[in-house]
């Protein structure tokens, strides 16, 4: 709940259920999750396989719709938004980093940073906004290089930079530090930690990893659909 | 920052789309190849088929688009015509000059033991035959009776000149002498030359075999041979009547259709190379999935994923139809110098021809991409993304 000295929810969902048909059966992939994201929490979502992590995180990121009940991005009801309206409100609130982190093998790590705002026709604050958050993230001396001559780490971070270059409210990272080893997990775990603090930025990742969960404000169990703990 | 990368901004979409197409070069090159063939047989056969009508049809008007040719209809009694008919058809056509020819087969007496045949054109006046045929040299006589013009192909293979002397025979008449006045410049081939021009005064039967009216305009012989049928072949066909004009709408009518179905062939090649682009985008958007769904994840519209991809097909296109055309070019030269005699000398429809076959390359590409763009815009981000 709320209280005074708490600023208001990005993010708010109330009593979300999420359903598929799949093969004549219905899966309750979420049943009945209740959910706040204050500006720069950092929230984990941990669970085992199948127990809904991922549909929240795309109903999170206004990917995907609930089935019943409400989920309220800015004081609106997201289901009332059309196609058009749900993906110009990714574009302004949401920064993605997918596991596999989806970088386009051939382009650069500047243009890959570039690619969510490449059809804005502002070429010239683009590849600025994107030579800073390079070099924000400590691979200002990589701009020029393809994703394959990039480490796993490194190519994070180009992910993160990406996430980041349409200035979100929030960050959904989907097991940001799994293909990690420790030190370059903490590098990105310290880059969430500035984000939050420098701007505000609200940070969701699901999670496998007791260390991030660890390091969350708030942790949140998923098991069969339904917070627990 | 380069001038490119401010350039590339204002037209993102083509970026983007340039990007991906040459990310798949091979495929994307033997897709913009399969437009290539298209564009270039569609390019080559229509135009060079303009060049090939434009030429024919300069060709035949310059035979004598102007004249209605009338010879005896099957159902008159006579096979020929009188001085008779000759003024009715005079008084049908009015001012308009009529020239009344008969052509026989005559034995030039080259030397006493040498004779060869030749074609004689028997016609009224001098006056008439200059009506017909311009003279290259010499003169034409103003009383023609003893006296020969012949074509100038005929004088240039015997080495003849005017004050040169012919015996002519015909049938089983014996020879006479003439002396050569003039040559026609015009070549022979046209409707009723001949090698030989004698007066109409020396055939004693006077019946001739044909009659030319000379009009002023191709439209004016349509109208003339109009009035000629109309006239005389009201119930019977007294007349036989032509006219270049209606010769020259079939002749353009049959080579269009002849024209149309090379070009229609061509057209085919252009949907099967649709088909390659259409196979080419799909494999694209199929291996593209993941990046596609990110992209629809990072803000993406539906219309700006179909505008990228539509872009890659019009790419294609444009590249193939591009290079067809500047293959066909010279083709197209090659035909207008050997039909036209001038390799620039590009009539408006094979412009139209080029024009349409890039447009049409063009056109079948983006088509091509429409179906792969729509399903691509239309998959969930989340089921693209889940693998």
């Amino acid at each position: 709940m709320a209280t005074a000295d708490e600023p208001e929810p990005i993010l708010r969902g109330q009593d979300v259920v999420r359903e598929y048909h799949t093969g004549g059966q219905t899966v309750r992939a979420l049943d009945g999750v209740d959910f706040a994201i204050r500006p720069a929490e950092f929230v984990a979502v941990v669970g085992p396989s199948g127990s809904g992590k991922s549909t929240l995180l795309n109903l999170l990121g206004l990917l995907d719709v609930p089935t019943s009940g409400r989920v309220e991005l800015g004081g609106e009801d997201v289901s009332t938004f059309d196609q058009g309206q749900r993906t110009r409100t990714r574009k302004r609130d949401v920064g993605f980093i997918f596991q596999s982190y989806y970088l386009i093998p051939t382009l650069t790590a500047l243009e890959n940073v570039e690619v969510p705002r490449l059809l804005d026709r502002t070429p010239v604050e683009t590849r600025e906004r994107a030579t800073a958050l390079l070099e924000r993230v400590g691979l200002g001396d990589r701009l020029d290089h393809a994703p394959d001559e990039l480490s796993g780490g490194q190519k994070q971070r180009v992910a993160t930079a990406r996430a980041l270059i349409n200035d979100p409210n929030l960050l959904l990272a989907d097991e940001p530090t799994g293909n990690l080893d420790r030190d370059t997990g903490d590098s990105i775990l310290d880059l969430f930690d500035d984000l939050r603090t420098e701007q505000d930025v609200a940070v969701v990742t699901v999670t496998h990893d007791e260390y991030v969960a660890d390091a969350a404000d708030r942790v949140v169990r998923l098991i069969d659909g339904e917070v627990r703990g | 920052m380069s001038l490119r990368h401010r350039l590339g901004g204002s037209v993102p979409v083509l970026v983007a789309a340039l990007r991906n197409v040459s990310r798949a070069k091979l495929r994307s090159t033997l897709a913009a190849a399969a437009i290539l063939i298209g564009v270039v047989s569609i390019a080559v056969v229509g135009a060079g088929g303009e060049a090939f009508k434009s030429g024919q049809l300069q060709r035949v008007e310059s035979q004598g688009a102007t004249n209605v040719y009338v010879f005896p209809g099957p159902d008159r009694e006579r096979e020929y015509f009188t001085r008779e008919d000759l003024v009715e058809i005079q008084e049908t056509v009015g001012t308009t000059g009529v020239v009344a020819t008969t052509t026989r087969d005559g034995q030039w007496h080259r030397r006493s033991d040498r004779s060869e045949q030749v074609s004689l054109n028997y016609v009224e006046s001098a006056a008439a035959l200059r009506a017909i045929t311009p003279v290259e040299r010499g003169e034409l006589p103003s009383t023609w009776r003893r006296q020969a013009v012949v074509s100038n192909r005929f004088a240039s293979d015997h080495g003849l000149a005017p004050g040169d002397r012919l015996r002519i025979s015909t049938g089983d008449e014996s020879a006479q002498t003439y002396r050569v006045v003039a040559v026609l410049s015009e070549p022979t081939g046209g409707v009723g030359s001949a090698e030989v021009y004698l007066p109409a005064r020396a055939l004693d039967d006077r019946q001739y075999d044909r009659a030319r009216v000379l009009t002023g305009s191709a439209d004016e012989a349509e109208l003339t041979a109009a009035l000629l049928r109309e006239e005389f072949n009201e119930r019977r066909d007294r007349l036989l009547v032509f006219e270049l004009t209606s010769l020259l709408r079939l002749f353009t009518q049959v080579v269009n259709g002849i024209n149309s179905f090379l070009v229609g062939i061509g057209a085919i090649s252009l949907v099967v190379a649709g088909v390659a682009i259409a196979n080419t985008m799909l494999m694209a958007v199929i291996r593209r999935r993941e990046e596609i769904g990110v992209l629809r994840a990072v803000g993406y519209s539906r219309g700006a994923v179909v505008r990228i991809l539509l872009a890659e097909a019009g790419l294609i296109g444009a590249a193939g139809a591009t290079a067809g055309v500047a293959l066909a070019l010279p083709a197209v030269m090659v035909a207008n110098a050997a039909f036209l005699g001038d390799p620039l000398a590009f009539t408006p429809g094979a412009v139209g021809y080029l024009a349409a076959a890039f447009a049409f390359g063009v056109g079948i590409s983006l088509l091509a991409g429409v179906y792969p763009a729509w399903r691509a815009a239309n998959e969930r981000p989340v089921d693209a993304l889940r693998g």
